[in-house]
């Protein structure tokens, strides 16, 4: 397969953002490749109630 | 190929933090990791030597990424070589994160974090919990 791209004129006024995060990027440029990854985990066992204990494995 | 160039007249950031990077100008590799095991307790308490990234999934687990294998042909016309960027403004880079003014070739972000909230136990009543 055979892809061609051109670049024409690029302009941006202004890019306004609150927060960056949890592995994501903003680029002003080029870029080969990009392997972004997050995992959270919150769940329902992690509230817990009762007398506070040291942090154990599960 | 990757050979563009980035102009930006103004960068406003007020916080760089937790693996983030803010980079200006080219990169071959990044690899940024953020492991975070968050523990939040109704009462200050610390019992010091706790606390294991190995004893939950979340941390361990591999993340699928497939093989960069991408068999296409790829040309590139820069009849414009510059990018314009007037501003930009952001009040946080966090977590392993990036914001990059240039060109890059490998990048790999992780982040991984884990929620854990103890909270001390309510009396039960016909409203609710008070």
């Amino acid at each position: 397969m055979n892809f061609q791209v051109i670049n024409e004129h690029v302009s941006v006024g202004s890019v306004h953002l609150i927060s960056i995060s949890s592995a994501s990027a903003v680029k002003v440029g080029d870029t080969e490749v990009m392997q972004l990854f997050t995992a959270s985990d919150t769940p329902p066992r992690a509230l817990e109630f009762g007398p506070l204990q040291p942090i154990v494995a599960r | 190929m990757w050979e563009r160039t980035s102009i930006v007249n103004n960068v406003h950031v007020s916080i760089v933090s937790r693996g983030a990077t803010f980079e200006i100008g080219e990169l071959r590799y990044y690899h940024s990791v953020d492991n975070v095991l968050a523990y939040q307790r109704e009462q200050e308490l610390f019992f010091g030597d706790e606390g294991n990234f190995g004893d939950y999934k979340v941390f361990y687990a591999e993340p699928v990424f497939d093989p960069v294998y991408e068999p296409i042909q790829m040309s590139f016309i820069n009849a414009n070589p510059y990018i314009y960027v007037g501003e930009i403004r952001s009040q946080a880079v966090s977590s392993s994160s990036l914001l990059q003014i240039g060109n890059s070739r490998h990048m790999r972000n992780e982040s991984r974090v884990m929620n854990v909230r103890q909270l001390l136990r309510r009396r039960q009543t016909n409203e609710g919990r008070d």
